[in-house]
């Protein structure tokens, strides 16, 4: 620019110049060539004016010097000019060179002067610097200043010393570049140079400094003396853009960072050149062009043109502010403050949606938004790219990036909803599937769906065993299979990847595999290697956030080694370290704690340390309850005997009152609520009278009607209360009292029936129905509707109650159907329950229902199983009975003599459990009476034969058994007195002698 | 209106009582388009002497001795030529030095009270600048008040007009009125705007935001101030990037992962680990550009080892513990 400019007002001022140059031979012609020439030059018709000047030289320059003396320098001058303008600066330093040697002006030669002669050094210059030549140039324009003509050679200054500005700046040398810079900057308005010549020598010396390693620093140091020369008005800024803008890229690119943003800082905005423009056409008013200074001239038409390309560029795909804040987006994601790359990505899709790279701004925003603040709602940018650019390379990376930050922020529920959207599109394997498969199945195993998790758990570590990972995703493996209660699987998961990566600063998962398999240790009775573990995670990992759990556990496992003295120092080690930890774990301690102090003094009796135990619930409720919910509800019922010990029972009762009240409307349907109303019942009912109960339970403040099952709760609790009554009643012999209470109960319990549809009942009050009605009624199959609405229910809480009841029920009806029914109930809970009464239950009624249906194999398998020595009935109440069985099904399989075996073990084992002695006493007299073997000859004493022995086994046997006749209820008194009266008959027999003639042979005569 | 009554009554007087220039201070030179006798419009280069709604006393010729008046309605346009005073003052505000460029526009703007009736007159942008001055300055009360003396109808040009539609949102944060800012600042974000009015605007919103206890939120409005123009609005800048140190500062997430990443030696990342780099981004490139020259507080200094590495390869970060949830 500054170039162009030079040379045209050289070119004007040679031009204005009316030469003509007179031959002797073809002076017209000449001339007239020479005035087209000019002609053509003031036209900017360069090339035609060239050749001219070409065709003047190659026909008149042959002895040009002597034929036209110096004058004809100006033919290669114009010449000159015009190859200058062509930018052939070759051929216009030879044409310069010529004009300015071989046409010198002489002395003595008046008339016939060269006035190019020494100016022609500035455009000679001018193109060697066209050549970037900038000794030369600097050579030349020295030249002219030693060598011109004050008074005839004028030149321009701005431009001259703006020349020699940008040469020194391209010879590096910033000391004189900006000495002569700063001239022509504190002279602007006198040499009449525009704001944009400046900001093209700045260019320059820009581009020299960042051309060169370490002269960034001189042009920040010029920027900051001479910031305002280069602010100039943005409209005459903007043409320069492109140019700054490579520049600050360029600096960008290359870690200078500085010189950048200066220069980002330098270039407007479209929309300030727009406003600056039409401010300039404001200025202009009704003026077509206006000198407002001595180097600026407002021109409306190119005001104009400049406003209707402006307002295109404002609407451009692509115009300065994109690029200004890609670069800033990039200069702060560079400088790791990625929420200042976000925040220009922001601006850029807010603001211009219609940019070229949308794609690509976009993506950035999308990323980055996953990366700054989880505050910052991430989810939308990228699933905006995703509806916008379906098609994008880009998109498996959204989709990645989408769900790893879900999952570390912790949104698993989200995280489920799109992995599972995407799960089936993607390729297998890969890296996107790979990741896809670890959030699902992380997010399952972290949202507690276990069961869910597996699978995706299990593929991962199949087929991804190199994934960036497969340590997380081994860990949930064998993490998951403990909290799905697979004990033994999760036991061997997670000790291989305790061993496969053992190293804790390597592997952060390793303390929760410990604690884990510490667990599962300790849920299969295993004490020893499960405090092993725990010792390990407390010494290994003393700074790990689980610590307290650790030790809680390790408190639990001595509990259940009766080590209370050191359980305690767990628990309390626990909740130091929880307190300092500002963790949730404080409630869980203390609620073990209190638990101790409880079993330490004996249950039901009281505590031996009741200050520590009241201290410990103070201290919960002051500074934990609000945050452990959970635990609040479970300590207000723990602390039931405590308070009432320490005479704080109300406050206790009012507690549970509230969580009552608390739960019912949190959950109407009553999950977990029935130990907190036992509770509360147990506390209200030392205050209170059944009817005050009634009448406070059947209406309970602040629990809505709509909630069904909390109200039908209550209704049984009530039903609870009137039943203690009739209990105690009988037990007083208060037969009135006793009836009242029963018709209550009954009453109640028709309202239950009546008022509630089965539907709305929780599994608790299912059973406690289901078992009042096979209990307590006449009509026990009505209890069935209540059995078969929990067992239909996915939630499987009381299913074996329901299971026994049905079974029960199915097992009393002499329908086959029915009892099969009833035996597959029974198999379905031995096989599945780990309670050991109800496994033994099971067990039991199915052998009487197979002895009902007189499968005797059968019967002596289960017998077998039930006396088992490991089977853990042995001393069981039923362990007669089954004896009994076992006998009778020996009986039914026509195994005589082993059922004869089999009664007598039965009578001789068990003698007081008359219901099953008495049957088998009595079978055992009348097989040997059938039997009748004869005594043996000769017969040692006490030998007898079958039917004296069957009479001496009965008689002896009630003689052993009439202490307790008394004590015996009506059922096993009648069984009694078949033998008495079988052993009578026996001995009436004249063949057979009794105890007395027995006892009286013995005695020596 | 003051400037323009006080020019009116010195015109008045002037025409009334003398003939001579010399009793006007004044001589602004301009270039005006003029109605001639005939009607047609002409330009003229002119000096104003002062000038009220009806008419208007200037010299042909510096050094005229009689002034020429015209009636107002006949003057079609007037372009005021810059002042060797007014050149330097905008070079000052354009270098920076608020102080001395307020000073020296103010003594323009009085100068030119004699013109103030006149659109766009020097006076008249000179209060603006003025205002300018005081608002890079922060000095928003004063600010304020001189916002409240621009006469927007004698000042047409777009650029400031634009500025000066930011006053009141910048007033309202002088005078701690957040709620009033919040209204103020709302209509603006989702309008697109140039980028000095976006980081001014986001800084308001992030001052407005602070004061409304949402430091968190003020986070990201400072964020868009840095990068709005490229940091052009140097104060703006320099501003936004310590009110981000000053909110990382004091976060308690900052000073629990300085001191898990400490203890570990880059070990261990905790939740508040990314707010740590933003500091560290911001820090450092307060030294390099957003402080605009100026020394990074002592106190905010520690952010800066905390930048990571660009060079560095990304399995060279420390450890990311993922949720874990018992």
């Amino acid at each position: 620019m500054s170039l162009r400019r030079f040379t045209a007002l050289m070119a004007s001022a040679v031009c204005a110049i009316q030469l003509t140059v007179s031959s002797p031979a073809s002076g017209q012609e000449l001339g007239e060539l020479i005035d087209q020439s000019i002609n053509l030059m003031q036209q900017q018709n360069w090339a035609a004016a060239l050749k001219i000047s070409e065709d003047i030289v190659k026909d008149h320059g042959g002895n040009a010097e002597d034929t036209y003396g110096p004058r004809f320098g100006g033919v290669y001058f114009r010449k000159g000019v015009c190859e200058l303008k062509l930018k052939k600066w070759d051929a216009a330093i030879s044409s310069f060179e010529i004009c300015y040697k071989n046409f010198a002006n002489k002395p003595g030669n008046d008339g016939n002067t060269n006035p190019f002669h020494k100016t022609c050094l500035l455009q000679w210059a001018e193109a060697a610097m066209g050549k970037k030549d900038w000794q030369q140039a600097l050579d030349l324009f020295d030249k002219f200043i030693k060598e011109r003509d004050r008074e005839k050679d004028r030149y321009s200054q701005g431009p001259f010393f703006t020349s020699l500005a940008i040469c020194h700046y391209n010879l590096g040398d910033f000391v004189k570049g900006n000495e002569n810079f700063e001239i022509v900057i504190q002279n602007q308005e006198k040499f009449r140079v525009s704001d944009a010549m400046l900001i093209n020598v700045f260019r320059y010396l820009a581009e020299a400094a960042l051309r060169e390693e370490g002269k960034e620093q001189a042009l920040l140091d010029f920027i900051k003396k001479n910031r305002g020369a280069v602010n100039i008005d943005a409209f005459d800024m903007y043409p320069f853009a492109p140019a700054f803008i490579k520049m600050a890229n360029d600096a960008l690119k290359s870690e200078r960072p500085r010189a950048a943003v200066e220069l980002y800082m330098l270039v407007p905005g479209t929309e300030l050149a727009l406003a600056d423009a039409k401010d300039k056409m404001q200025d202009l008013g009704l003026l077509p062009r206006m000198r407002i200074s001595g180097g600026e001239t407002l021109i409306k038409k190119q005001l104009e043109s400049g406003i209707e390309q402006l307002e295109k560029s404002v609407t451009s795909d692509q115009n300065v502010e994109m690029i200004k804040l890609s670069a800033a987006a990039f200069l702060h994601e560079q400088h790791s403050n990625l929420p200042g790359a976000f925040a220009a990505f922001r601006l850029l899709e807010e603001f211009y949606p219609n940019a070229q790279n949308r794609e690509d701004n976009l993506f950035n925003l999308a990323r980055l938004a996953f990366a700054v603040d989880a505050s910052i709602n991430s989810l939308q940018y990228a699933q905006r790219f995703l509806d916008t650019f379906p098609q994008s390379p880009k998109v498996p990376v959204v989709r990645r990036l989408m769900l790893s930050s879900l999952f570390v922020q912790g949104k698993y529920e989200e995280c489920i909803e799109i992995a599972n959207e995407i799960i089936g599109g993607l390729p297998k394997p890969s890296p996107q599937h790979d990741i896809c498969l670890h959030v699902l199945g992380g997010s399952y195993y972290y949202t507690g769906q276990y069961d869910l998790a597996a699978p995706h758990l299990e593929k991962h570590v199949t087929d991804y065993q190199n994934s960036d990972s497969k340590v997380a995703a081994a860990y949930f493996h064998g993490s998951n299979y403990y909290r799905l209660g697979d004990y033994q699987k999760a036991g061997e998961l997670l000790d291989a990847f305790i061993g496969k990566y053992p190293n804790g600063s390597e592997n952060a998962y390793l303390p929760f595999a410990l604690l884990d398999r510490a667990n599962c240790f300790f849920m299969t009775d295993q004490n020893e290697p499960a405090l092993a573990k725990c010792d390990l995670l407390i010494k290994d990992f003393p700074e790990c956030n689980i610590l307290d759990q650790a030790h809680l556990l390790r408190g639990n496992i001595l509990m259940s080694m009766d080590n209370l003295v050191d359980a305690e120092g767990a628990y309390q080690q626990g909740l130091r370290i929880a307190e300092r930890n500002g963790s949730p774990f404080c409630a869980e301690a203390i609620y073990h704690l209190l638990g101790l102090l409880i079993k330490e003094s004996g249950e039901g009796k009281p505590l031996k340390r009741l200050e520590e135990a009241i201290a410990y619930v103070d201290k919960f409720w002051k500074q934990f309850a609000e945050d452990s919910p959970g635990y609040a509800r479970e300590i207000a019922v723990l602390q039931m005997p405590i308070l009432e010990q320490a005479d704080r029972l109300d406050e206790g009762v009012e507690r549970l009152r509230k969580i009552i009240v608390e739960m019912a409307n949190e959950d109407p349907t009553g999950g977990g609520i029935e130990d907190k109303l036992d509770a509360y019942t147990e506390g209200y009912m030392k205050k209170h009278t059944p009817d005050q109960a009634k009448a406070h339970f059947l209406a309970f403040d602040g629990i809505p009607k709509e909630a069904k099952a909390v109200n039908a709760l209550l209704l049984v609790k009530v039903i609870g209360i009137y039943g203690d009554v009739a209990k105690e009643a009988q037990k007083k012999k208060d037969e009135s009292a006793e009836q009242a209470a029963t018709n209550m109960v009954k009453a109640l319990f028709e309202r239950l029936k009546q008022d509630y549809d089965v539907k709305e009942l929780t599994p608790s009050v299912l059973v406690k129905v289901g078992d009042y009605l096979r209990l307590k009624t006449a009509t026990p199959r009505e209890a069935l509707r209540f059995y078969n609405e929990i067992l239909e229910r996915k939630d499987k809480a009381n299913e074996f109650p329901a299971l026994l009841g049905r079974a029960d029920i199915n097992g009393n009806s002499t329908i086959a159907a029915d009892i099969d029914q009833a035996l597959a109930d029974f198999q379905k809970i031995y096989d599945s329950t780990e309670k050991k009464n109800e496994k033994e239950f099971a067990l039991f009624r199915m052998i009487e229902l197979l002895m009902a249906k007189k499968d005797y194999e059968k019967v002596s398998e289960r017998c077998r199983q039930f006396l088992d020595k490991d089977s853990g009935f042995q001393k069981s109440r039923q362990a007669p009975v089954v004896g009994l069985f076992t006998a009778q099904a020996f009986e039914g399989r026509k195994m005589t003599e082993d059922a004869i075996a089999m009664y007598a073990k039965v009578w001789a084992t068990h003698k007081g459990a008359i219901k099953a002695a008495a049957p088998a006493m009595k079978r055992y007299m009348e097989l040997l009476w059938e039997r009748n073997n004869p005594a043996p000859v000769p017969a040692a004493p006490g030998q007898y034969g079958d039917r004296q022995s069957a009479y001496i086994a009965g008689a002896t046997w009630i003689q052993q058994t009439t202490v307790i006749r008394d004590r015996m209820n009506e059922e096993d008194r009648a069984l009694w007195e078949q033998v008495d009266a079988l052993a009578k008959q026996y001995a009436a027999n004249p063949n057979i002698k009794n105890l007395e003639q027995l006892e009286r042979e013995k005695k020596p005569r | 209106m003051k400037a323009s009554l006080f020019g009116s009554i010195i015109l008045s007087l002037a025409l009334a009582m003398t003939a001579t220039a010399q009793n006007f201070k004044l001589k602004a030179q301009a270039a005006a388009v003029i109605k001639d006798e005939e009607g047609k419009p002409t330009p003229r280069q002119i000096w104003i002497l002062a000038a009220s709604d009806k008419e208007m006393g200037y010299l042909e010729s510096p050094e005229d001795a009689e002034f020429q008046r015209v009636p107002m309605s006949q003057v079609l346009s007037v372009y005021f030529f810059e002042s060797e005073d007014f050149k330097k003052a905008v070079d000052l505000f354009e270098a920076r030095k608020y102080k001395e460029a307020k000073d020296l526009f103010e003594q323009i703007q009085k100068t030119h009270e004699p013109v103030a009736s006149i659109k766009n007159n020097p006076g008249a942008i000179a209060q603006y600048y003025k205002t300018e001055c005081l608002r890079k300055e922060l000095d928003l009360s004063n600010m304020a008040k001189e916002a409240s003396r621009i006469k927007t109808d004698t000042l047409t040009y777009e650029l400031m007009q634009k500025q000066i539609s930011l006053y009141p949102v910048w007033s309202a944060v002088g005078a701690r009125e957040w709620l009033k800012a919040e209204e103020l600042i709302k209509p603006f974000e989702k309008q697109k705007v140039p980028g000095f009015m976006r980081a001014q605007l986001s800084y308001c919103h992030g001052r407005t935001l602070e004061g409304l206890e949402r430091p968190q939120e003020a986070l990201l409005a400072y964020q868009t101030a840095l990068v709005a123009d490229s940091g052009a609005s140097e104060v703006v800048v320099r501003e936004s990037a310590l009110r981000i140190l000053e909110i990382l500062h004091n976060d308690e997430s900052v000073k629990e992962a300085v001191k898990a990443y400490d203890a570990s030696k880059g070990e261990i990342m905790t939740a508040g680990y990314g707010k740590v780099l933003e500091g560290a981004g911001v820090a450092s490139l307060f030294e390099l550009v957003l402080g605009g020259g100026t020394t990074l507080p002592s106190k905010y200094k520690y952010f800066i080892k905390y930048k990571l590495d660009p060079n560095k390869e990304e399995g060279d970060e420390p450890k990311k513990v993922e949720k874990k949830e018992e």
